[in-house]
């Protein structure tokens, strides 16, 4: 691995994977056949499970479909009353916004100081790697946002260490100005996968150039600033994207923690919650779908944003070579 | 998460932006895409072929929303259906009642509905009247017998004059009060209640003051679409009028001040410890969890919130006269129109209402028997908890006012804005009137989207 970071891996592999002879042999096309074959399973689910069902939840959003009978065409009113007609449409969001970039940047920061913690080899680093992976293991599970439920409940554990400290405790999810940071902090504590992935940046990140710093003078905070983070830019990058979208997909733990309310006052009506309430609670699905290409929409743009925020930040180690 | 942990970040930074720009989105997407169900609309009733007298070995799903207790009879009387038709037998799906009509529908979307539904009146004219539910009518006479049913309380499983719904058992509302608390306190409310709301209001305060603010009087019911209606029909409203509210800003206005002053008198919960129940789930119960020493309930649930709690539970009328009270019914079985089944499942709900066995095991939980009969039959063998019920019921009900039509389609929603504008009012997120206002009209434009 080591070696493939200094130098741009996508030549080799494409100079290796390119035919030897520019094509039409006979035997060529038979492998060409033979892949597609292969592919067949693939295209299966492609088409079937994922672009019809796709598509037709275009076509849906321009009608009232209740799931039951067939859709009539509306053309653009479920857009509109989304966006004129639907106070809670924009409860939900304000969460989820609220959501996504507090617990997005939480949880990158705490992945990164954590693998910063444990991407030297100590012993029994495994093991801690191992364990600060765990929660993302149960992540996305109901008996976790159960047991969220029952910590942060008017009389859960959480109350009952406050107390000891002589602090009132508080029903954290049942009032509307806490609810939702609860969540926060379940999506934040489930850093397990980006803190992967930031591991195995730094381990890339060629030991010579910490060495050359500190011949320099580099403290460690300097190092780190000049150093490891334009190294680590294109995983945090990666990171960052990734979890962007995952972070306005939530579902689970708001579905779990408010009883399928997003209550209360919506203060945790996540989008996609709300789409789920709207589609198969009171059987708008054509409703939840125009939300669905809303979302979509929206989230290709900010994903979008993002990635044009990139040339900014984003370090290439290529690039320098040029 | 999604996250491709099996890629290096050596090899990510290698493909081109663009490519893996549509590859995330593509990921996106996925998690995106909408449940588009085929439209087919083949006719109800496949599977018609074998009767309930059939021998073929038969498996039917029976669905219902209830606690431990409901689970503990009505697993009873399937245990019984099954013994005396050995080939039938049963899956079960229970939870509680919120979000059990999400899975209900999903399961409809799907095609692929359990075949015997329990739903309440909210819920019966939207399956109705998108044929989620088969028509009972053809069965009346042969495999279902409804004679010894009220005609009123059978009228109740009707949308526009056609059996749909078989009424379970009907009950009545009530405020369930905690007598372990209350007796010692000599604040245990007559038998009949409150003549007013003001009497309410002084009992809820002096109760908590008693307590020393450790226990609400009562529970902030402001949330609760069940208490409003008898509310509303103690005003001279009701909650429908055919598919538009019965009533107008004015009476919401009133209906949150009502519990802002009981909130502020502190003789209502606050709205912290108030909230988990407005999801209607019986197990966050206040007066079970001792938060409280009253709370709204149907009559029925006296038995499923006693084995909640070791202290003794009583139930009183809702404040005011009885013209709010309706003798209600408390659920229906339905069959799925697309059932493997339907006449057998047709008996099996038969079963329930007119099997002396089946109506002993069910005692009152779900509500008083509906068949006269059954009710007859089985009251000397009732426990006193069930008799008190009954004792309650048929008090309540001989005064109570004329039950009302079966709710407008889209009644699910109505409870839902009433829950949200309630909350934001009880957290002091809005003020009552900007409340009122926004839930009566997304409570009207609900009900004509729902009702087009």
């Amino acid at each position: 691995m080591a070696d493939t970071a200094s130098r741009p891996p996508r030549v080799s592999a494409r100079r290796a994977a390119r035919p030897p002879a520019p094509g039409g042999s006979p035997r060529r096309r038979r492998e060409a056949v033979a892949g597609y074959t292969f592919l067949i399973p693939w295209f299966i689910g492609l088409f079937g499970i994922t672009l019809f069902p796709m598509l037709y939840s275009l076509y849906l959003s321009f009608t009232d479909y209740d799931l039951l009978q067939s859709p009539q065409w509306i053309g653009l009113e479920n857009y509109v009353r989304m966006l004129t007609d639907d106070p809670q449409y924009w409860n939900s969001v304000k969460a989820t916004l609220v959501f996504a970039l507090v617990s997005v940047p939480l949880k990158l920061a705490v992945a990164l100081g954590v693998a910063l913690l444990l991407y030297r080899d100590r012993r029994g680093v495994g093991l801690y790697r191992a364990l600060f992976y765990v929660p993302s293991l149960l992540g996305g599970s109901v008996a976790v946002a159960i047991v969220w439920q029952t910590l942060f409940g008017g009389q859960g554990a959480i109350n009952e260490i406050l107390g000891i400290f002589g602090i009132g405790g508080r029903s954290w999810i049942t009032n509307p100005s806490t609810a939702l940071g609860t969540l926060v902090l379940l999506a934040a504590w489930q850093f397990g996968a980006p803190m992967v992935i930031f591991l195995a940046g730094l381990k890339q990140i060629p030991a010579e150039m910490f060495e050359a710093g500190s011949l320099d003078g580099a403290g460690r905070f300097t190092q780190f600033w000049h150093i490891t983070l334009p190294m680590l830019s294109p995983v945090l990058f990666f990171n960052l994207v990734l979890e962007t979208i995952a972070g306005f997909q939530g579902f689970t733990a708001a579905f779990v923690i408010s009883g399928g309310t997003g209550g209360p006052a919506d203060s945790t009506l996540l989008y996609t919650l709300y789409l789920y309430l709207r589609g198969f609670g009171d059987f708008q699905m054509g409703y939840a779908s125009a939300m669905a290409w809303g979302f979509l929409l929206v989230l290709g743009v900010i994903t979008a944003i993002v990635f044009r925020s990139g040339s900014l930040w984003v370090h290439y180690a290529d690039e320098g070579e040029h | 998460m999604t996250t491709p942990s099996g890629r290096t970040p050596s090899r990510l930074a290698a493909p081109g932006r663009r490519s893996f720009l549509t590859g995330v989105l593509g990921a996106s997407v996925l998690g995106l895409a909408a449940c588009g169900g085929d439209d087919d609309t083949a006719a109800a009733g496949s599977g018609a072929a074998a009767g309930p007298e059939t021998t073929e070995p038969v498996v039917l799903t029976v669905a219902w929303w209830g606690g431990p207790a409901r689970a503990e009879n009505t697993q009873k009387v399937l245990d019984l259906y099954t013994k005396a038709h050995p080939n039938v037998t049963f899956k079960t799906q229970w939870q509680g009642y919120s979000g059990y009509y999400d899975k209900i529908n999903t399961s409809a979307a799907g095609r692929n509905a359990p075949d015997i539904i329990q739903i309440d009146n909210r819920a019966l004219r939207e399956y109705a009247n998108k044929k989620l539910i088969a028509e009972l009518d053809p069965f009346v006479g042969k495999t279902l017998v409804t004679d010894q049913i009220d005609p009123k309380l059978l009228g109740t499983g009707k949308v526009d004059d056609k059996l749909y719904a078989l009424p379970l058992a009907s009950n009545t509302q009530a405020f369930a009060v905690d007598a372990t608390v209350l007796g010692p306190l000599n604040l245990l409310p007559a038998e009949a209640g409150w003549a007013d709301y003001d009497e309410f209001s002084t009992w809820a305060a002096s109760v908590t003051k008693a307590t020393g603010g450790k226990v609400w009087g009562t529970r902030d019911e402001s949330a609760n679409l069940s208490w409003m209606e008898p509310w509303l029909r103690q005003n001279g409203k009701e909650l429908y009028d055919g598919q538009a509210l019965g009533f107008s800003e004015a009476e919401a206005v009133e209906w949150f001040t009502l519990w802002d002053d009981l909130r502020k008198s502190g003789g209502a919960s606050p709205a912290e410890v108030s909230q988990p129940a407005n999801s209607g789930d019986i197990s966050k119960n206040t007066v079970t969890s001792k938060q409280t020493t009253g709370s709204f309930t149907y009559d029925n649930q006296l038995t499923e919130l006693a084995k909640a709690t070791d202290h003794e539970l009583q139930l009183v009328p809702l404040p005011g006269d009885l013209s709010g009270n309706y003798a209600r019914p408390s659920q229906f079985f339905t069959a799925y129109a697309r059932g493997k089944n339907i006449p057998t499942a047709v008996d099996v709900i038969n079963f329930f209402d007119n099997d002396q066995a089946a109506g002993e095991a069910l005692g009152t939980e779900r509500g008083l028997p509906p068949s006269k009969e059954i009710r007859d039959a089985i009251s000397p063998t009732f426990s006193d908890q069930l008799k008190y019920v009954v004792a309650y019921d048929e008090r309540v009900t001989a005064e109570a006012g004329p039950t009302p039509p079966v709710p407008a389609q889209g009644d699910s929603q109505i409870g839902q804005l009433l829950t949200s504008a309630a909350e934001n009012v009880a957290f002091g997120r809005a003020q009552i009137a900007d409340a009122a206002k926004e839930f009566v009209s997304q409570a009207n434009s609900a009900l004509e989207r729902a009702g087009s």
